[in-house]
Parts: structure tokens; sequence; C-alpha cells
């Protein structure tokens, strides 16, 4: 087994940094020898405005490269969410937040009880059994909560941030990697058709055994395919910064005639992010509908859909490379994050061996089907893939979440939406009729009263904000 | 609501007693209503049990614990003994001997699974045998017990453990546990079906006495014949013998002379292989073997030739085709137990496909509508189920350097399903085991049998190196030596066995 002399990365965005910093970090031995000689190639392309979102843990996904999240809330204009609220995608608004519903009573999923209480008692409110929610919709915070017995203790926090200063922050503690910074013009292919090296504007050329891409240019040159989604249509966004509208730990989702708004708070301000469908707004239209801050902003163009392969020889497309969503779901770091710790573990060495890439692009093709599919669930049922339509199905009938390989939502993510959207299932879990009525409905009712109790004891968020952003600008 | 309560089922009939059966008996009575739902059971005593599975996997105990049951009072009834893995001998060759535990092997270092830094340590001559780095397995070779510590910090939280146990009093058991909650035992042998003219649906049965018997929902439990889904729904079978090639076993008991192992032994012959379960009683023995390549009379001499003690019984000779119905749900039948497929007992799977099935049918369960989307996701579910474990039964007929019978060439040269051709690329490649949702046997599971049976991959995980060669041979010499200790100072499983279920074990045994 030969250890990989060098991987190249080539891209200057946040997505480039990550593959960047987390392999220059993975490759380093505990006796403090580099595995692999880790260099980015950066063209100095100026980054669009973006905001991020990313999952609980993407914070553990830091700490391996040592950075923590005290750096991340100073550096990279990060501030923790719990999750989000909807507005015009179902009849009423609702929320999708980090953690789950309620506490098995028995073997029947939590979920079943909401249907049964609805039929029992003709109302029911899903929130109510959510703690991540009472603690995103309250505008109150807790840090993390170990204690098993705690309602808490299944809520992690998540972090909205600023893709450019985390793209910085990642570079700044990543002295392993080497910057080599030049426009690729072109590629050599050695006689097994492997790229062998990438050639740059100014005539330098970087030799690598191996190549991540995350910037497109690599996988576009080389005539990977790529497949459209089908029914996603949102090809445009703009982003624009405003100050806070609230003091709450959450984003704000609100459908828009022929698109999305997302409003997400980081360090200092608020972004809003306008994603729509080009065939149904102009780009005079976008920017009227984010007032004064929309006249100047960049108008990003994208098309929806995936490479039809992620690794191919010794290439691997990563990011927005590999594949594009329109974000409703707030998939992209967790997606990367898992694009690079699935690259890790089938990390390649110097021999050929196409099973690894074979297995990789298995995988991660159809977690981004299965990410592409969440996002479907949100839109009309008319661009619904066959599998949505079967997931919904068996959730209207039943209550069933049918969960498969790869999926990169979770269980009550799909419930949230599902739930939220105004899908509600039509029978529950029989083995509740054989628990007593009366004690059952009492037992939700401490459940809630528990949750509200803890909830309304901790301390708003506003106060751990203003903190944060205060110790940001010291920083700075 | 009043719509919705009149769609449920309220009325559920079980075929065929038997392991299947009691145990959907026990779990549905445990879990649903009684009076809201009716759960039959006919079974006759004219018709033999095959009384399959006396050795379990760990899930057994998740399942116990489901239906409340209490540990030491359910081994006492059943004759249990705890079983750690099933121990393989001449499998990858002949004098070949491994140990497919329920636990772990070493744990991550550097973010890098254990087998990796082994297979660089093995590679480098600085690892013995990856057995060695198994606590399940060093109390599976000392025959020591102790049950899990759930702290994850203590080594004894590595393992888990299950039982063997005599079905026949498992199912037993479970009767006693299913009657007092309400399940209405009848006795009977079932003479006629009856379907719905236009459905198909079954809709009741006849019994030799005259009984007819209606229900919603039939859960099929007649084994091999499958009387309700292939003989009255012609749900068809898919035939899996072209890879598992064996289709009879001989059966019998003896006594019981080398003391108290907690595990379960698979001998692999010329000709399949003979299993060797130790019960508190007795020693379950039988001999697994293909027609096609041994007449009956052979089989039966090679088993009455390697028994260790006196016989107990006759020996008994079950037949069987290796595969799995095409539906395990069709129409308002559940086929649960041998009724729904068959996969041979060399891992034990045989409760645990039944346990499963019942949960799924829990998870699934029906209106009287009978809707295809509960039907739909249970046969895919179970599909899966049985396709992974049977992938991982042909691995070890497949991964073995025997050539000394024409039964071991057929496997070994056999073509083998793409999944595990599959499987089996990527881990000679790098030793990476393919992780699904649905996949009951896990990465240990596969690491035991392919380095077990001399399956070694070219390479390992490059990052195994972030580990120098002092580091990584510290790491072997520190996890084999907290397993060693943490195995020296535990009882001997008769020890513990006769603590736990006092009069399970006689003296003399209770020492090994």
């Amino acid at each position: 087994m030969k250890a990989l002399r060098h991987i190249v990365i080539i891209g200057d965005s946040y997505a480039a940094w990550m593959a960047a910093a987390y392999l220059g970090h993975s490759l380093k031995a505990l006796d403090g020898r580099q595995l692999t000689q880790v260099s980015l190639v950066t063209t100095g392309t100026p980054q669009s405005r973006r905001a991020l979102s990313a999952p609980p843990s993407f914070r553990a996904f830091n700490a391996r490269m040592g950075l923590s999240e005290a750096q991340l809330l100073t550096e990279a204009m990060a501030l923790p969410f719990y999750g989000s609220q909807y507005d015009g995608f179902g009849a009423e608004t609702f929320w999708r937040a980090f953690g789950d519903y309620g506490v098995r009573l028995n073997t029947a999923p939590f979920h079943h009880f909401l249907t049964w209480q609805a039929q029992q008692t003709g109302m029911v409110d899903i929130d109510d059994y959510a703690p991540a929610v009472k603690l995103a919709a309250s505008g109150r915070f807790t840090p993390p909560v170990s204690a098993m017995e705690s309602p808490l203790s299944g809520v992690g926090h998540g972090l909205n941030l600023d893709a450019a200063a985390y793209g910085r922050l990642l570079k700044t503690a990543s002295p392993m990697v080497r910057v080599i910074e030049g426009t690729p013009s072109g590629f050599r292919r050695d006689g097994l058709g492997k790229v062998s090296a990438i050639q740059l504007g100014g005539g330098q050329t970087v030799e690598a055994d191996f190549f991540i891409d995350a910037d497109g240019w690599l996988t576009e040159q080389r005539n990977v395919p790529f497949v459209a989604a089908d029914g996603l249509f949102h090809d445009r966004a703009i982003e624009v910064g405003a100050p806070h509208a609230n003091e709450r730990a959450a984003n704000h989702i609100t459908i828009v005639d022929g698109g999305f708004m997302l409003r997400r708070p980081v360090g200092g301000e608020d972004r809003i992010r306008l994603v729509y469908d080009s065939r149904q707004m102009t780009a005079d239209q976008a920017r009227n509908l984010l007032g004064d801050m929309g006249a100047e902003a960049e108008i990003e163009t994208f098309v929806q859909g995936r490479r039809t392969a992620f690794w191919q020889d010794n290439v691997l497309s990563i990011g927005e490379a590999s594949g594009v969503l329109d974000g409703i779901g707030l998939h992209e770091l967790m997606f990367i994050q898992h694009e690079l710790t699935q690259f890790l573990a089938l990390f390649p060495d110097q021999e050929n061996r196409p099973e690894l890439a074979r297995e990789y692009n298995r995988v991660l093709t159809q977690s981004f089907d299965r990410t592409a599919d969440f996002a479907r669930l949100h839109y009309a049922e008319s661009g619904w893939s066959e599998s949505v339509r079967q997931k919904v199905s068996y959730f209207r009938s039943r209550g069933y979440i049918q969960m498969l390989d790869d999926e990169t939502a979770s269980e009550a993510d799909f419930l949230s939406l599902l739930w939220g959207r105004g899908i509600r299932p039509e029978r529950y879990d029989r083995t509740i009729d054989a628990l007593d009525k009366t004690l059952t409905l009492k037992r939700l009712e401490q459940m809630r009263n528990i949750i509200n109790h803890e909830i309304n004891r901790l301390p708003s968020f506003a106060i751990l904000r203003q903190q944060i952003e205060q110790a940001a600008s010291g920083r700075a | 609501m009043t719509d919705y309560n009149d769609k449920k089922i309220k009325r559920v009939l079980i075929v065929g007693g038997g392991t299947a059966g009691w145990i959907s008996a026990a779990s549905l009575s445990h879990l649903y209503n009684h009076a809201d739902l009716n759960i039959r059971l006919v079974e006759s005593q004219e018709i033999a049990t095959v009384g399959v599975g006396e050795a379990t996997v760990p899930h057994i105990r998740y399942f116990n614990a489901r239906l409340g049951l209490d540990e030491r009072e359910f081994m006492k009834s059943t004759q249990a003994t705890f079983k750690l893995g099933n121990e393989f001998r001449n499998w990858g060759r002949e004098g070949l001997r491994y140990a497919h535990p329920f636990g772990a092997f070493g744990e991550s270092v550097a973010g890098v699974g254990f087998h990796h830094h082994w297979v660089r340590a093995h590679k480098k001559g600085l690892a013995s045998e990856i057995g060695d780095y198994a606590l399940s397995v060093q109390m599976m070779n000392k025959a020591r017990f102790a049950l899990p510590d759930k702290d994850p910090q203590s080594v004894l939280s590595t393992f888990s453990y299950a039982y063997q146990f005599d079905a026949y009093l498992y199912a037993a058991y479970l009767r006693k546990y299913s009657e007092a909650r309400g399940v209405l035992r009848t006795e009977g042998k079932v003479t006629h079906v009856e379907q719905h003219p236009e459905t198909g649906d079954v809709t009741a049965i006849q019994l030799a006495s005259g009984e007819r018997i209606e229900a919603d929902l039939f859960i099929d439990c007649t084994g091999f014949h499958g009387l309700l889904i292939e003989q009255t729904l012609k749900t068809g079978y898919e035939d899996w013998s072209h890879w598992l090639p064996n289709d009879r076993a001989w059966a019998v008991n003896c006594e019981i002379r080398e003391g108290h192992l907690p595990l379960t032994r698979n001998t692999a012959h010329k000709v399949g292989w003979q299993w060797r379960i130790p019960l508190q009683h007795r020693l379950g023995n039988g001999y697994v073997h293909s027609s096609a390549f041994i007449d009956e009379q052979d089989a039966l001499d090679t088993l009455m030739n390697n028994l260790e003690g006196p016989t107990l019984t006759e020996p008994k000779l079950l037949k069987f085709v290796t595969g799995k119905r095409k539906k395990q749900w069709n129409k308002n039948v559940v086929a649960i137990g041998l009724s729904s497929g068959f996969l041979e007992p060399l891992e034990s799977t045989s409760i645990h496909l039944i346990h499963l099935a019942v949960t799924n049918l829990v998870e699934m369960f029906p209106d009287r509508d009978f809707r295809d989307e509960d039907r739909d996701e249970y046969n895919r579910i179970m599909s899966m189920e049985y396709t992974r474990v049977r992938d991982f039964l042909i691995l070890h007929y497949h991964a073995t350097e025997r050539t000394d019978s024409e039964f071991w060439n057929y496997c070994r040269t056999m073509d083998i399903p793409d999944a595990l051709k599959y499987e089996m690329d990527l881990f000679r490649q790098r030793a990476v085991v393919v992780n699904y949702k649905q996949k009951f046997f896990l990465e240990p599971s596969w690491l035991s049998v392919y380095f077990g049976q001399g399956v070694m991959p070219d390479s390992y995980d490059p990052l195994s190196e972030r580990l120098n060669d002092a580091e990584l041979e510290a790491l072997m010499v520190r996890t084999k030596s907290r397993i060693d200790q943490a195995v020296g100072a535990m009882p001997s499983n008769g020890a513990f066995l006769e603590a736990y279920c006092p009069g399970s074990v006689t003296p003399e045994k209770a020492l090994h």
C-alpha cells in the first residue's frame, strides 16, 4: 500500500476549503508527519455573498479540523439556530427543527400518538412535543443538555454562517495546505487516462496523483455527464443582508410567486436569499421583491441536478461541481460534509482500485437523489418523483415513514414536512388502543407540560446573540 | 372514527403452532387489546413441528424484553444456555478454526476502524490472529462468561449475547404466555381452506372436527408446506438452492461431554456441515447436507460418527429447499417462519427472521381493506432482509480453499449473486464492508467470516498510517492485554450459568 503523494484541490469556494482543511488535518499523522501533501489551486474568483446552514453534526466535523464552536461564532459570522419556520408551504405555518417529537410510550413511533390524540380529542399541535421547535419559536437558547432524563437531551443546534468568512477561517486553520495561485487552463493525462497534472494560465504545471474539483472546471473539461433534477425548477438566487428582524435562533422560509425567500440570522445581520424560477420571475421582479437591498445584488444562476458520477478515475467532484439543488432543504454544508467523510472512508492509495470509486458513487449519487426528493416534497405534487409519491402515500395511509438506504434527512425531518404540508395519516398504530385512554392522555399532557416548563426556564437567545456579536466585533 | 373502527381487523387466525406460531401469538397478544382483537391459533399434535433454531442471535433479548419476560425464568423454562457467537471449523480450509462473535474487534483509533490497523499490523508481523482482539472471541475460546456493561468506557460494553434453548420448550413457554393473554388455542387438523370467490382472500378454514373458523387476517405458520400461502394462494417460491445447495438435515440429541461452552459450533464436513448446540440438559446436533452430493445413509453415518456422547433421541431427517416465497404477505395471508422461506441455520437466523416478520407485521398491521402499501412495504423489507442474510450465508461456502470434495469445488467455483460479488470485491481491495440500512449482519460479522476463512484484503485504509509502526504495535499490545485481563477476571461459563440459573449445570461440568 503506497499512500497518495499529492492531492490537488481546485476552487475558491467554501467547498474547496472544506476539502482542503478536512483532508489536510485528517492526513496528518499522530506524530506530526503529513501522509499526503494537500494543495489548493485558487483562482482568486470573488465569492458570492452567501449564508449557509449546517446541522448540529457540523460542530463535530469542524472539531476534527481543530475548530471550536467559539471560533466559528467569532470568525465565520456563525449564529446558532434550532430550525426553520415555513410559511406558504401548507395551509398553515409550520416548523422543522433539530430534534425528535415526544417520547415513545410503547413500541409505536411517537407520532402515531399525534394521530390518535387528534382522533380522540379533535385537536393536536405537533409542535407541543418538539422541544427544538419550542426553543426556536420562543426565542430561547440552551447549550446542549447531556442529562438523558431531560426533554432537551435530544436537541442540538445547527449553525448559520457566512460562506466566505468560513472559507477564510478554514484557510487560517490549515497551515499544512499549500496554496497555489493561478487559473487552470488545461490538464494532462497519463497512459492510463488518469489526470496527471493541470496547467495554469501562467504556464505553471501542477502534478498530483489525485484531484478534487470543487470548481466544476475539471469536471466539465472531462465531460462527466450532468442530469437535471426532474420537478425542481428554481434556477436563480439573489442574496442580500438586512438588520436582524427578530430574536429567535431560527430561519424563516416563505413561499413567494415563482420561488421562496429564506431569511436566516448570521453574525451581525440577517441574510435574505430569494430563490426563484426565471421562467416565472424576471430579474427586475426579483430585485424589486428585495427592495432597495436588491438593487445592486448579484444574481446567481444554476441548474438543479447532478453529475452521473462524482468520482471518476482519480478525480473527485464535490460541492456544486458534483450536484446542485436550490437549498430549500438547507443541505449544502451537510452534503459536502457527507461527501468528504465518505471519501475519507474510501480513501484511495496509489493503486488503481475502481471498486472504491464505484462504492462512493453508489452511496453519494443515491444520497443526492434522496436529498433531491426531500426538496421535491416541499413543492407541488406535480413535481414529485415516484419515490416521493410512495413516501407520501405510506404516510397518509398509516403514518409510516419509509426510510431508505442513504437518506440524508431524518425521520423527524420527514415528519415535520409531511405533517406541516397538511398530510395527515388516516390510521395510527393499533397497539395504542391497548393502552389506557385516560392515562395516555394524561401522559401526553405531562409531556407537553414538562417541555414547556423546561423551555420557559431558559435564557433568551437575544442575550447570547449580543454576546456573540460583541465578541466577534471585538476580535475584528 | 366510526368508519375506521368498522374497518379494523377483529379476528386473527394463526394456522400452525411451533416456534413461529407461538412467537406470533405471544407478540400480538402482548401488543393488542384482547377485547379489540381476537387471536386464535390452530395446531395439530398429529403434525410434528420442525423446532427450528435452537440457537439464536442477540436480538432475541430485545424481543423478550418487549414481551416483559424475566430472563432467568425464561432460561430455566427453556433449558437455555448463553451464546456468545458461532465457532466455525474446517470452513476456509480443513483444520482452520475461527469464531463469529456477537461483538466488536478492538476500537477505532485516529478515525480508522480497528480492523484496518489490524490488517496493516498483520502484514507487518506485528499482530496475532484477529480473534485475539475481540473480547467475545476470547470469552468463547476460554469458555468464560459475564454480562455486558452499558458503560461505553468499559471493555465489557463491546459484546452481546444470545441463547441456545430447546425450541419445543420455547414454543410451550410462549404458548402459556399467549394463552394467559387471551389467545384461544384449538387442537385440530385443517381439512379445507375457503376463499372469497372474487378476491381470492382466505375467508375461513375447516377442521377435521367439522369446526369452521373465520378470520380477517391469517398468519400461515404451517412450515415448509405453506398450507395457506402456497397450497391455497399459489404464491410461488424463489429457489436459491443453486447458491445454497444443502437440502437435508439429520438431527439428533445426545449427552453433553465437552462441558458448557457459550457457543454454537458449526463444523464443515466433506459435504455440508454439522451443528453442535449445548443446552443445559443435552446437546443438539444436526448434519446439514446436500442430497446431490451425499446419500441419506452416508449422511446419517457422518452425523452418528461425530457425536460426543450417547444419543438421547432417534435421528430425524428434515428436507428443505433454500429460498423464499415470492411474496411473504399475499392477499390477507402473512407467512411467518418456514412457510415464508428457508435459510439454513448456519448463522442461527431462523428465530430472528420470525421476530423480524412479526415486528414488521405490527408496524404494517392492516385493516380489513388490506391496502397495497402495507403489503408492498412489508414484502419489500422482508425480501431485502432474506436476500442479505442469504448472501452472508453464501459467503461461508464460497470463500473457501477446500478442494477435497465435489461439494466444496462446486461452492468455491459457483457464480454468486451480484450484490455479494460487489461486496467481496470491495473487501478484497480495501477491507471495506458495505453498509445498508436493511442489513442484519453488520461489519464485525462480515469481518469474522472474511478473516476467518482466509479472505485477506489487498490493502487497508491508508489513514492507518496516521499511527507509526511503534504506535501500531502498542495499539495491538494494549488492546489484547485489556481483553486478556478482562477475560481472566470472569467466571467460567458453567459457573456463571449455575449461579444465574441454579440447578442448570451439573457440578463437574460447571468447572468447564
